[in-house]
């Protein structure tokens, strides 16, 4: 098998007596779009800070590339974090041809950049003149130089107009589907959802679920019934070994699945029982209400 | 600020001898001796003269330093030099050679502006003559790196540049006095602060010889090790200090 681009094992790190993560353990191949989501305070900045060297855990370690990490492997990596960071005084393209510097690129490759992120007309502009969503694109910018393997993007459309928002969720889609690695961490469940091809749920520095955004998608969704008498409907249902939960919702029984099943399947099923069912619709579970269950059982 | 040290450095150099010789011109009007005249220029005086004199302006050299270095972390720059790719050791030697830099620039203005000086106010003179006493040049050059160093190493300690400029003005005219006067003599000299003000002592004029005081006209090795030690320690430290810390 290919060696992972990312292998995060057992990391913890507290300010104080504060646990900002905790025993977090994560692998990331090649080619994934893999989103970090949590809410504010989750641990989810620390993570990226530890695996770009600027934060140092208290235990556990990782490996880029199957590597124990140094400055090198941090030249294959473009990283954005929390906010851009640059020298106000000096101009946009300055400040890239610094970065590239560093990651030993060549600076050619800056002006085709800038046009990518629309800000080659404001090239020679000081980054101090420059608007919040203006030094955003300037940072994805010094994220790209160098050919990066890996693409780090912290809360990148943070600060940004609907529009420019949409203009780097397809940047970074585009990015992905050139085979690059994407590790995008985000309190915007949509912003996952739609960008990203695996997810890890972070919350108090636990790692409370990590895989495929499409199976938490796909699995144990919601099944909705309606039928005329509802209280019979329900006896006839807590039989079913699927179930996990029931409820009414606006007089409507709403179902949680611990697996899919066949909505043919049920009202066949319960027809054969007399039961006649005047609705019936499979729920697809959203990110978000996953996201919501799962933070609020690591509240208990 | 580079630009004007280097204009203020000149001034000093150029301006120094009519200065002094305006002070001395307005004390003999009371005096009951005529003052000699003299001149700080002549080879092999001059490069202690233009030293000591240049010894004053440390100061600023030692706030450039300071500003360069806590505008890395008031901008956050060395977080992103070092998520970019930069070793956190590279990125504190990329400063210590900007540091060795400045000093080396500082000691060659010293150097050219004595051999201008030098050569014009010098009627008759040797090779030998006129590099006679140039073991100064090197003596200065280690006492901005030294003092700038200090200003280096409590930067990167204390990283918000007004806290910096505090710290370093503390230390130097408040917590060194405290310590150097609770301590014996011969130990108060070498700590840094001492030891950087004794490297080049209160030049022998004409005037200090009238009054039958007379200061040390060489460099001792003693005061050079111990400045060489705290460029050694506050750099180690400073290693030492970001191997584990968050940055």
């Amino acid at each position: 098998m290919q060696t992972p681009v990312l292998e995060i094992d057992h990391l913890s790190k507290s300010y104080g007596h504060i646990k900002a993560l905790d025993d977090f353990t994560l692998t990331i191949h090649k080619g994934e779009v893999f989103g970090i989501l949590g809410p504010n305070g989750s641990g989810k900045t620390t993570t990226l800070g530890i695996l770009l060297d600027i934060l140092k855990a208290d235990r556990g370690n990782y490996r880029w590339f199957g590597k124990l990490p140094d400055s090198y492997v941090r030249r294959r990596i473009g990283a954005l974090l929390e906010q851009p960071l640059f020298y106000p005084y000096l101009s946009a393209v300055r400040n890239l041809e610094l970065v590239a510097d560093i990651k030993g690129a060549k600076y050619d490759e800056i002006d085709g950049i800038l046009k990518k992120v629309g800000l080659y007309e404001r090239k020679t502009s000081k980054f101090k003149t420059f608007s919040l969503g203006m030094k955003q694109r300037l940072a994805i910018a010094a994220a790209l130089i160098g050919n990066p393997e890996v693409l780090i993007l912290d809360e990148p459309t943070n600060g940004l107009d609907p529009k420019s928002i949409a203009e780097i969720r397809n940047l970074i889609i585009d990015i992905a589907n050139k085979g690059l690695t994407v590790i995008l961490a985000s309190h915007l469940l949509d912003e996952v959802q739609k960008t990203c091809s695996h997810v890890a749920i972070l919350d108090k520095g636990k790692s409370l679920h990590s895989g495929k955004v499409e199976d938490v998608l796909n699995s144990s969704s919601q099944l909705e019934l309606k039928s005329e008498n509802m209280s019979i409907l329900k006896t006839a249902t807590s039989k079913f070994e699927f179930v996990s939960e029931s409820k009414v919702e606006k007089e409507t029984l709403v179902l949680s699945l611990k697996q899919d099943v066949d909505p043919a399947w049920v009202n066949k099923e319960l027809a054969g029982q007399g039961i006649y069912l005047s609705h019936i619709s499979l729920r697809k579970r959203s990110l978000e209400s996953y996201f919501l269950e799962l933070l609020s059982g690591n509240d208990a | 600020m580079t630009g004007i040290y280097a204009a203020l450095l000149l001034m000093v150099f150029f301006g120094a001898e009519k200065l002094v010789n305006g002070v001395l011109a307005n004390a003999s009007t009371s005096a009951p001796v005529t003052m000699p005249g003299f001149t700080l220029y002549s080879f092999p005086y001059v490069w202690q003269n233009l030293a000591f004199f240049a010894g004053f302006l440390k100061i600023f050299l030692a706030l450039i330093v300071l500003f360069f270095i806590t505008n890395e972390f008031s901008n956050k720059t060395m977080r992103q030099n070092i998520m970019n790719g930069m070793s956190r050791n590279q990125f504190i030697l990329s400063k210590l050679i900007f540091v060795i830099l400045l000093s080396l620039a500082s000691a060659a203005i010293l150097f050219v502006s004595g051999l201008i000086l030098g050569l014009s106010y010098t009627e008759e003179y040797t090779t030998a003559l006129a590099l006679q006493k140039a073991i100064f040049i090197p003596a200065y050059f280690l006492e901005v790196l030294t003092f700038s160093i200090m200003a280096m190493f409590i930067a990167f300690l204390v990283k918000r540049s007004i806290l910096a400029i505090g710290a370093l003005a503390l230390y130097s005219y408040i917590i060194e006095p405290i310590i150097s006067g609770s301590i014996p003599d011969s130990v108060a000299k070498f700590l840094p602060g001492e030891a950087i003000g004794n490297l080049i002592d209160i030049p022998n004029s004409a005037l200090m010889k009238m009054f039958g005081v007379s200061f040390r006209e060489n460099v001792s090795p003693l005061d050079a090790i111990a400045c060489l030690f705290y460029c050694c320690l506050f750099t180690g430290l400073i290693f030492l200090f970001y191997r584990r810390k968050d940055i």
